[in-house]
């Protein structure tokens, strides 16, 4: 498969997996290219990958989590954060769409990969700590934390946003 | 599964769908490589240059009367990509995060950079996203008056000017840059590639910038 059949085949795939990842479109584009870039230039080496399309993942999500790092992690509040979960009652399946986008944004970026590699990649933990380079433990803490996390922003009020 | 665990599949496939397009992706990450190919074949070049200077001083000690050979390199292909990069060190002033992260596009010299606040531009522009431009000049040792950083170090006399020039065209565009350098609103009137000419008081620098149609 030659770099165009590849882009053709998978790229808006990538455009999807990156947006979901960061939840920013211009990231999301920047992601994009800047994982087919690297992959462009080491092709041969991708294509004789097992799994080629993993290893151009890999390097979104590697590239994603090394950004927001460098970016010092920084969060969105999205309010004070009570100390017991006070928010819609998930059990009765009536969390509103835009809550859950909002708490989405306090996610650390681990436990955001992680989520997304979960729910919407459909990986299982040790897929997931292959591409995160971490163990398996470790994948089922952010993701622990993270939906406790998400449990307890649903429940909290809004900050004004951000100038 | 619990609700929280469904509640998230489908927020992310939502996410997913809503997820932009870029029809061109393949061509503008061969541009890239091809910007970063030539970025290291001109550095290779320079090298070999400085080496072969010292043999054409010694030849031209030599023979006065030998005219030196002129060399020319061809304008690389426009390519205004911005890069989601940390910023270089002489061009964070007004930052507070010590290593800023942002969307930037740099000059063929490395002494510009233009960061772009909505991390993209586009012609015509977006009702939601203005075309805001940061430049940022580097000083330039032994020059005076060039335009300074965001802080605004320079500006003293000469003026700041941009001539543009869409990419395999004749359409031309001419426009003051704000003095001192800082932020200013660079709308063009087509989306494209657009080659733009920096003229400062420290010389004149080149730098592309893509305008995307929303």
């Amino acid at each position: 498969m030659d770099f165009e059949d590849y882009v053709a085949a998978r790229g808006r795939a990538l455009e999807r997996y990156a947006f979901v990842l960061s939840g920013d479109a211009d990231t999301a584009q920047d992601l994009v290219q800047t994982a087919l870039l690297k992959a462009y230039r080491r092709w041969r080496r991708v294509t004789a990958a097992e799994h080629p399309d993993a290893y151009v993942r890999r390097i979104v999500t590697t590239s994603y989590l090394d950004w927001r790092r460098r970016r010092g992690n920084a969060e969105e509040p999205v309010g004070d954060v009570p100390d017991t979960p006070s928010g819609p009652d998930l059990a009765d399946g009536v969390v509103r769409r835009d809550e859950l986008h909002r708490a989405l944004r306090t996610l650390t970026p681990q436990q955001r990969a992680v989520l997304v590699l979960r729910h919407y990649e459909g990986y299982d933990d040790a897929a997931i700590a292959a591409v995160l380079k971490c163990g398996e433990g470790t994948v089922r803490t952010h993701a622990s934390r993270g939906a406790e996390r998400l449990r307890r922003a649903l429940g909290a009020p809004e900050l004004p946003r951000r100038p | 599964m619990t609700d929280l665990d469904r509640a998230l599949t489908e927020v992310f496939a939502e996410l997913a769908e809503s997820a932009p397009h870029d029809p061109a992706l393949v061509r503008r990450v061969r541009r890239r490589a091809r910007r970063r190919g030539t970025a290291a074949l001109v550095g290779i070049a320079a090298a070999c240059a400085l080496l072969v200077a010292g043999g054409v001083a010694v030849q031209r000690a030599r023979n006065a009367s030998e005219p030196a050979a002129v060399a020319t390199t061809p304008a690389p292909p426009c390519d205004g990509t911005p890069m989601s990069q940390v910023l270089p060190d002489w061009a964070r002033g007004g930052f507070t995060d010590p290593e800023p992260v942002v969307p930037f596009v740099r000059s063929r010299s490395g002494n510009v950079v233009a960061i772009l606040f909505g991390g993209h531009l586009y012609s015509p522009p977006r009702k939601d996203v203005s075309n805001k431009v940061l430049w940022v000049w580097r000083d330039v040792p032994g020059t005076t008056g060039s335009a300074g950083g965001t802080g605004g170090t320079g500006g003293t006399g000469g003026s700041l000017t941009m001539i543009a020039q869409l990419a395999g065209t004749h359409t031309v565009v001419t426009r003051g840059l704000p003095q001192p350098a800082g932020p200013s609103t660079v709308d063009l009137p087509q989306p494209g590639c657009w080659r733009i000419t920096l003229h400062s008081p420290a010389g004149t620098d080149t730098i592309d910038l893509d305008y995307l149609r929303p």
